[in-house]
C-alpha cells in the first residue's frame, strides 16, 4: 500500500516536472538572453559613473568565426545603478559571473574607489577574484582601443594581468578582494597595476585576428602594466615605476621566477647591462622592535642566472651559460636598496601602508598597536640584507 | 524470512555519519555570521562548540552502554515516566524543527542567490523538501547506508577546497588568539548553536544501534575530526577574508575561487561545491528526519510517509512566509534561540547522565 | 456446548472419510489399465494432436504400443533400442520391458497423469497388453542451438562459451565447471501449460543460509500459464515489483554463473532460456566483468573505473548541460560558453527540448538498430549518424554541443550493457528535472536515487554493497580489484557459512 502511495507521488513529482520542462517560460534567463560581460570600466562623469562594459558577442555558428566584441557604455549615479542601465538598454541581462577584470579610469583615482567598488566586492554576481587596475586615461577609451593581441581588448589586457606568481614580477596584480581587505584592514592601503596604452608597428598578425571582419584585432597599440599604483584610504597617493613595482613583487608577492635589469656595470673599466633571469628568491619581511624603535628588517636572497648582456666576447659567446660576475650582482644589490628606499620613500610621504605594517603590528605587537599604528613609517629604521647570487 | 545482516546501524555507521554531516552544515552561512561575532576568533567558537557536541556524544554513547538495546524514548519513560517522555519528545520535536530552520534558509538562500543568478522562483528549492520528505520516510538504517557513501564525498570536497584555497590563506590573520576577548567568544559560540549541537542526533539513534566493543575509542575520534574539520575550515575562511569575513556571506563558494589553477581554468572549484552540496542537502534533512521519528514515536504512528510529507510540508511553508521577515528570524535563531538551544541541545544530554533507569544487564552482552 | 462439539467432530470425520474415498476411486480411475484398449482409447483423447505417434506391434501374441512426440524423439533409436529387444522378449511383463529396453533412462509409469508427463518431455511410452504399468524411455532427440559465445558478453581472453535454451546442456556445462558433488540442482516444473523446468543451482555448504529454500519456496508459488523465459521467473520472484532497478543478476556465461555461485550465491536456470538468473544481484556485479578476473587487476581496476565514470557521465551529461544553459552558466568556463553560445545561436529549441528530442531521436535509432535485421544495421547506422546528424546540425535544428553530448551518453552507457535499460530511463527522468528545475534539482534528484539505492535489497543483500553499507574486506573486488592471492575470503556480502575461498600457501605450511 505504502509503495503504491510512494509510486504515485513520484508519478506525480515527474509528471509536474515534465509540464515544466517543456513550458519552461517562467522568467529562464538563458544563455541567449544574456550578455556575457568579460570587463568592466569605470569613469567619473561629473557626479555620476560611467560604466562600459565589454560584452562577449557570440557570432553565427560557422567555425571560422570568431568572437566579436561590443561596448556599451551608461551611466548612474551607483555602479550597480549604471550596471542596471545597461541591462535596460540592451534587453540583454547583464551576466556579471565572467567579468575577470575591472578598469579604473584616471578621473576615478580622485575620490575614494572604493565607493563604487564596494557594490563589486559585496555582490554575489561578481567574481571578487576579478582582476583590479588603474589605466591611463579613461576606462571607455581603453577598451574601445584595438590591439592585435585579441580582438576583445579585455582579454588583451588580462593577459598581462593573470595572476600568476611563478612567472613573472613585472605586475603588481591585485584583485577585488585584496584590494579590499587592505582599504578595510588596519593598513587602510592598497595598490593596483596601472595600465597603459603603447603604440606599436601595425603587425601581419593583427590582420589575421581579425578573422575577416573589419577592426576586430586590427590595431597597433598593446598593453603595459609595469607601473602599480599606490591607494590610501582609497584615494590614488602616488605610482611605483616599473623598477620599484618589480622590486615590491620580489618582497612582497611570492615571485620565485623573475627577470631584472642592471644597468652601467663596471667591469674592467666598461661599463656594460646585464639582464638577470632570477631563478629562486627568499623573502622574508618581518617587524620587531630594538626598544622602542620599530625595526623593519627585509631579507632577500635572490639566485639568479645572466640571461643576456649588453657586450660578449667571442669566446665567451661559446659558453653557456655566463656566470654573474661580482660586480654585477653588487650593482643589483645597490639598485635593489635604491628602489626599496625609493619605495619606502613614497610610502612615507603618502602614509601608504604598502607592506601592511599595520597588520604586522596588530598581529604580531599587539600591545604596542595603540602607540604605534598610523606612525610606523616615520619611526621605522630599515635593515635590509640583499644577496644576489649567481647560479654556479 | 532472510536475515538481514546489515538492517542495522552500526558504530561504523555512526562514525561515519558523523564526517558525512557533521561538517557540512557548517560551512554556508555559518562562518561569516561566527565571524560577525567572535571575528579573528572565530574558531575559537567553533572549536569550543565542537567540545561541546563531543560532550554530548559522550553522555549519547554511555547511555548506549547504559541502556543497550532500548530507544531514547524507552529510557526516558522508564527513568521519568511516559509523560515526561512524551513532553520531552515534544520539545525535540519544536528543537528539530527550530534547528532546521537557519541550515535550510541558509541553504535556499545560497542556492537562489549562488547556483541560481536570474531565476528563481518558489520551485528552485522546493524539491529541497521533496528530498527530505523522501529521506524522512525511509527508515534509519539508509541514513547509515548514505553515511558510508557520503563521507567519501565531504571529505574529498574538503581536502579539495583546503587545497584550492591553502595559496590565498593568510594563516596569520587570526593572529593575535584571543585578542577580541572571551565574550566575543562566547557569543560566536552561542549564535551558532542552532547549526551545532549535533551530538543530540546520536541520542535518537539510540535502539538501532547495536553498542560495540571501544564504541567510544572509534565513535569520539571520528566525530573530532569532523569537528576539527570544521575548525580548520573557520581557520581558512577568516585567513582567506581577514577583515572581509563577516560581509562574505558563502564562505562554501568563496573561500577556493582565488586559486590561481582556478582562475585558469574556470570554476574547478565547484567540484568541491557541488561534492559539499551533495552531502550537505542530506545533512540539512537530518533536523527533519529526527523531527519526524519524535512525531511517530509521540503518537505510536505506523506510517512516517505521510508524517514526513506533513511535516516538511509545515517547513516549506514557514521557511516560505518567514521570507520577507528573515534578517529578524535569524537574529531570533542566533540571539534568544540561542537558549532554547543551548537547553536541549546541551543541557538534557547532560542531564541524561544522572538518569535512574533499569540498566542493561552485562551478561546479554556477548 | 459439548453435544454440539461431538457432533461437529463427526461431521468433520464422516467428511474427510468420504473426500478419501473419492480422492482413492480417482487414484484408481487414473491408474493404468491392463486393458491396452482402454489405454489406447483413453489416450487418444487426450492427445488429439497431430504431432503424437502412435506405433503397435505383437510380442508373444500380446500387443505391444507406443506413444512418443514427433519432433522431439528420436525414430532411430526408437527402431534400435525400444522395438528391436523388445521384439525378441519371450514374455511380457512391466518387469520384462523394462530388462529388454536398451535405454539408460527408464521410468515406470503407473498412471495415465504421469504418461502424459513423459510423452510432453519427449519420451517415448511403452505399454502392453494385460500389463498395468508403463515404461517410459528417454529416446529424445530435438533440434537445439549449438553452444557458442553469447553475443551479450563477449569477451578478448576467457571462456567464450555461453549457455544455451536446453536446460541440461547448460547443467552439463555447469557440472564440467564445478566438479563437486556440493554443486547441486533443484528442479522445479512450473507453467500450467508450459510445465517448464526451473532448476535452481546452488553449492551446498556454500550458499546463503535460507537463500535456497526462499526461492525454491517462491518459486513453488508461482501459478502462470506458462514460463517462456528466465526474466518470467525473475518478475514473480522481485521483491520490489514497482521498482525500476533489476532484482537478479543475469548471465549468459558458465564462468560467471560459476564465480557467482561460489560466492555463496544462487543460480536459477530456466529451460527454453539461456539466460540465468542470479541471486542476491549487487548492482556492483554488473560493473565487473568476466574478462577482468583474466587480465592484471590494473587493467581490471581501471576498465571498472572507467565502467563507471562513463555511467556517471552518461547519466549526468544531458541534464547537467541542459541545466548549465538554462541556470549556472557559471560553472562554464568561458571560452567553451563562447563556443557553445556560437553554436546554439538560431536553433528554433529551447536547450531543454533540443536536447530530449535528440535523446528521443537517439533512442529510436537503437531501437530501429536492435531490431532490425542485420544488413540493414548499416543503413541505419549511416542514415542516423551521418544522414540525420550531420543534416540537422548544418540545418541550424539542433547544436552540435548537444549532439555531441547525446552521443557520448549513448556510446558511454553501453560500457555497462548490463544496466542500459534502468539507466536509461533514470537519464531521461534527471534531464526532465534539470531542465524544468535546474542544476540543484538534478544534485538533489542524484541524492534520492542514491537514496533509492541504498534503501534497496536483493534477498536481504543490500544492492550498493559492498560500498553502502561499507563491508571493507569485499572491497578488494570493487571498482578497484586486488589480485586473486588477496581474495581469500568469499564475499562477506553475500554471508556465505563457507567464508574462506582459498588457503595461501602460507597458512598451508603454518597449518603444516
Amino acid at each position: 500500500m505504502k509503495k503504491k502511495t510512494s509510486l504515485k507521488l513520484f508519478v506525480i513529482v515527474i509528471a509536474f516536472c515534465a509540464m515544466l520542462f517543456f513550458t519552461n517560460s517562467f522568467g529562464i534567463v538563458d544563455i541567449e538572453k544574456t550578455a556575457i560581460i568579460t570587463a568592466i570600466g569605470l569613469d567619473k562623469k561629473e557626479e555620476e559613473y560611467e560604466i562600459t562594459v565589454q560584452v562577449a558577442v557570440p557570432q553565427a555558428s560557422t567555425a571560422s568565426q570568431e568572437n566579436n566584441k561590443a561596448v556599451i557604455s551608461a551611466t548612474g549615479a551607483t555602479a550597480s545603478e549604471a550596471i542596471h542601465q545597461i541591462g535596460d538598454i540592451t534587453g540583454w541581462y547583464p551576466n556579471l559571473g565572467f567579468c575577470n577584470l575591472i578598469i579604473l579610469g584616471e578621473s576615478m583615482f580622485k575620490e575614494n574607489v572604493t565607493k563604487a567598488l564596494d557594490y563589486f566586492s559585496k555582490t554575489f554576481k561578481l567574481q571578487d577574484s576579478a582582476c583590479l587596475a588603474g589605466c591611463e586615461g579613461n576606462a571607455k577609451d581603453l577598451f574601445a582601443t584595438a590591439t592585435p593581441l585579441d580582438n576583445i581588448s579585455s582579454f588583451a589586457v588580462q593577459k598581462i594581468l593573470l595572476k600568476n606568481p611563478g612567472m613573472t614580477s613585472d605586475v603588481a596584480t591585485v584583485d577585488i578582494k585584496d584590494f579590499a581587505v587592505g582599504y578595510y584592514s588596519a593598513a587602510g592601503s592598497g595598490y593596483m597595476p596601472y595600465i597603459r596604452s603603447i603604440e606599436v608597428a601595425e603587425t601581419q598578425s593583427s590582420q589575421k585576428a581579425g578573422g575577416g571582419e573589419d577592426g576586430a584585432g586590427k590595431g597597433n597599440k598593446v598593453f603595459d602594466a609595469s607601473y602599480t599604483l599606490l591607494f590610501k584610504n582609497g584615494v590614488q597617493a602616488e605610482t611605483l615605476d616599473d623598477h620599484e613595482t618589480k622590486t615590491f613583487n620580489l618582497l612582497h608577492e611570492k615571485v620565485k621566477q623573475s627577470t631584472f635589469i642592471v644597468d652601467d656595470v663596471e667591469i674592467n673599466g666598461a661599463k656594460e647591462n646585464y639582464l638577470l633571469n632570477i631563478v629562486d628568491n627568499k623573502y622574508k619581511v618581518c617587524l620587531r622592535f630594538d626598544g622602542a624603535q620599530p625595526v623593519l628588517v627585509m631579507n632577500a636572497k635572490i639566485l639568479a642566472r645572466v640571461d643576456d648582456r649588453t657586450s660578449t666576447s667571442k669566446e665567451e659567446g661559446l659558453q653557456s651559460p655566463v656566470y654573474l660576475p661580482d660586480e654585477a650582482a653588487r650593482k643589483a644589490e645597490e639598485d635593489f636598496r635604491m628602489y626599496v628606499d625609493s619605495i619606502l620613500q613614497k610610502c612615507r610621504n603618502t602614509q601608504c601602508d604598502l607592506f601592511r605594517l599595520d597588520d604586522m603590528l596588530y598581529r604580531y605587537h599587539h600591545k604596542q598597536y595603540g602607540a604605534y599604528s598610523g606612525k610606523l613609517y616615520d619611526m621605522l629604521k630599515l635593515e635590509l640584507e640583499v644577496g644576489f647570487t649567481g647560479v654556479k | 524470512m532472510l536475515d538481514r545482516q546489515y538492517d542495522k546501524f552500526n558504530v561504523r555507521n555512526v562514525c561515519l555519519f558523523a564526517i558525512a554531516f557533521v561538517p557540512v552544515s557548517k560551512i554556508f552561512l555559518l562562518p561569516s555570521i561566527m565571524a560577525h561575532y567572535a571575528f579573528s576568533d572565530m574558531w575559537i567558537s567553533a572549536l569550543c562548540n565542537v567540545l561541546l557536541d563531543m560532550l554530548t556524544l559522550f553522555c549519547a554513547v554511555s547511555l548506549w552502554k547504559r541502556y543497550r538495546g532500548k530507544d531514547f524514548y524507552d529510557i526516558l519513560s522508564e527513568s521519568l515516566g511516559t509523560p515526561a517522555a512524551k513532553i520531552v519528545y515534544a520539545l525535540y520535536f519544536f528543537y528539530f524543527i527550530l534547528k532546521a530552520y537557519s541550515p535550510i534558509t541558509e541553504q535556499k538562500i545560497y542556492v537562489e542567490r549562488t547556483l541560481y543568478e536570474s531565476t528563481t522562483t518558489v520551485l528552485t528549492f522546493l524539491p529541497f523538501f521533496v528530498l527530505s520528505a523522501y529521506i524522512a520516510s525511509k527508515k534509519i538504517f539508509v541514513l547509515g547506508r548514505l553515511a558510508d557513501i557520503m563521507f567519501m564525498f565531504t571529505v574529498a570536497g574538503m581536502l579539495l577546497l583546503f587545497v584550492l584555497a591553502f595559496s590565498n590563506t593568510d594563516f596569520a590573520a587570526v593572529l593575535p588568539i584571543g585578542v577580541n576577548g572571551a565574550q566575543k567568544i562566547a557569543k560566536g559560540a552561542f549564535a551558532s548553536f542552532s547549526w551545532f549541537s549535533d551530538g543530540i542526533y546520536f541520542f535518537f539513534l539510540m535502539g538501532r544501534v547495536i553498542p560495540e566493543k571501544k564504541a567510544y575509542v572509534r565513535i569520539l575520534p571520528c566525530f573530532a575530526f569532523a569537528g576539527l574539520l570544521v575548525v580548520f575550515f573557520m581557520l581558512m575562511f577568516y585567513g582567506a577574508f581577514s577583515v572581509l569575513a563577516p560581509r562574505q556571506e558563502f564562505a562554501l563558494t568563496e573561500i577556493a575561487k582565488y586559486s590561481v589553477s582556478v582562475n585558469n581554468i574556470g570554476r574547478f572549484d565547484y567540484v568541491a561545491v557541488f561534492f559539499l552540496l551533495f552531502t550537505g542537502a542530506v545533512s540539512m534533512t537530518l533536523p527533519l528526519y529526527f523531527a519526524t521519528e519524535c512525531f511517530v514515536r509521540f503518537f505510536h504512528l505506523k506510517n512516517k510517509l505521510w508524517t514526513a510529507v506533513a511535516i516538511n510540508a509545515v517547513m516549506f511553508a514557514i521557511i516560505y512566509l518567514l521570507a520577507p521577515f528573515i534578517d529578524t528570524a535569524m537574529r531570533l535563531v542566533t540571539g534568544y534561540f540561542g537558549w532554547f538551544f543551548l537547553l536541549m541541545g546541551y543541557v538534557l544530554p547532560i542531564f541524561t547522565l544522572f538518569l535512574r533507569g533499569e540498566k542493561h544487564e552485562e551478561k546479554n552482552e556477548s | 456446548m459439548s453435544v454440539r462439539r461431538t457432533q461437529s467432530r463427526k461431521s468433520a470425520e464422516s467428511c474427510e472419510k468420504s473426500i478419501n474415498s473419492f480422492v482413492r476411486q480417482t487414484i484408481d480411475y487414473m491408474k493404468i489399465k491392463k486393458s491396452l484398449k482402454y489405454s489406447k482409447s483413453y489416450l487418444k483423447k487426450q492427445f488429439s494432436s497431430d504431432d503424437v505417434k502412435e506405433l503397435s506391434f505383437t510380442v508373444c501374441g500380446k500387443e505391444i504400443y507406443l506413444i512418443f512426440l514427433d519432433g522431439l524423439t528420436d525414430k532411430a533409436a526408437i527402431g534400435r533400442q525400444i522395438m528391436y529387444p523388445l521384439k525378441e522378449l519371450t514374455e511380457v511383463t512391466l518387469e520384462s520391458l523394462e530388462n529388454g529396453i536398451l535405454e539408460p533412462e527408464l521410468v515406470r509409469v503407473t498412471d495415465y497423469e504421469q504418461l502424459i508427463e513423459e510423452v510432453l518431455i519427449g519420451n517415448t511410452v511403452v505399454l502392453a497388453e494385460g500389463v498395468a504399468g508403463g515404461i517410459s524411455a528417454a529416446a529424445k532427440f530435438f533440434e537445439k542451438r549449438a553452444v557458442a559465445e553469447p553475443p551479450t558478453a563477449t569477451v578478448l581472453q576467457g571462456p567464450r562459451e555461453g549457455f544455451v535454451e536446453t536446460i541440461q546442456t547448460n547443467i552439463s556445462m555447469m557440472r564440467r565447471k564445478i566438479h563437486s558433488k556440493d554443486l547441486k540442482f533443484e528442479q522445479i516444473k512450473v507453467g500450467k501449460y508450459s510445465d517448464t523446468v526451473v532448476a535452481i543451482c546452488y553449492i551446498d555448504g556454500v550458499v546463503q543460509k535460507g537463500l535456497k529454500e526462499e526461492l525454491v519456496k517462491r518459486i513453488k508459488e508461482i501459478d502462470v500459464d506458462a514460463i517462456l523465459d528466465s526474466s518470467y521467473v525473475a518478475r514473480f520472484l522481485a521483491q520490489h515489483n514497482t521498482s525500476l532497478f533489476k532484482q537478479f543478476g543475469m548471465t549468459e556465461k558458465p564462468d560467471i554463473l560459476a564465480a557467482r555461485i561460489l560466492e555463496g550465491r544462487v543460480g536459477i536456470m530456466v529451460d527454453g532460456s539461456p539466460m540465468v538468473l542470479t541471486a542476491p544481484y549487487i548492482l556492483l556485479e554488473d560493473f565487473q566483468s568476466a574478462e577482468d578476473y583474466y587480465v592484471s587487476r590494473y587493467r581490471a581496476s581501471i576498465g571498472r573505473i572507467i565502467r563507471l565514470i562513463s555511467i556517471l557521465i552518461s547519466l549526468l551529461a544531458p541534464a547537467f548541460f541542459v541545466a548549465a544553459q538554462l541556470y549556472h552558466l557559471q560553472v562554464i568556463p568561458l571560452t567553451f560558453l563562447l563556443t557553445i553560445v556560437n553554436s546554439i545561436k538560431g536553433i528554433p529549441f529551447s536547450p531543454s527540448s533540443e536536447m530530449f528530442f535528440t535523446l528521443l531521436i537517439f533512442e529510436i535509432l537503437n531501437e530501429a538498430s536492435v531490431r532490425m535485421p542485420k544488413y540493414v544495421g548499416m543503413v541505419v547506422s549511416i542514415v542516423g549518424g551521418l544522414v540525420l546528424g550531420e543534416t540537422a546540425v548544418s540545418a541550424g535544428i539542433i547544436s552540435a554541443p548537444t549532439l555531441m553530448i547525446i552521443a557520448l551518453s549513448g556510446i558511454c552507457l553501453y560500457t555497462v550493457p548490463e544496466l542500459e535499460r534502468e539507466f536509461s530511463v533514470i537519464r531521461v527522468l534527471l534531464l526532465i528535472v534539470a531542465g524544468a528545475l535546474g542544476g540543484y534539482a538534478l544534485l538533489l534528484s542524484v541524492c534520492a536515487v542514491l537514496v533509492y539505492l541504498c534503501a534497496f535489497e536483493s534477498y536481504g543483500t543490500p544492492l550498493l554493497a559492498p560500498y553502502a553499507p561499507l563491508v571493507i574486506p569485499d572491497l578488494k573486488d570493487g571498482f578497484t580489484k586486488r589480485n586473486m592471492s588477496d581474495k581469500a575470503y568469499r564475499p562477506f556480502t553475500f554471508n556465505s557459512p563457507n567464508k574462506v575461498r582459498m588457503r595461501l600457501h602460507k597458512e598451508k605450511n603454518k597449518d603444516a
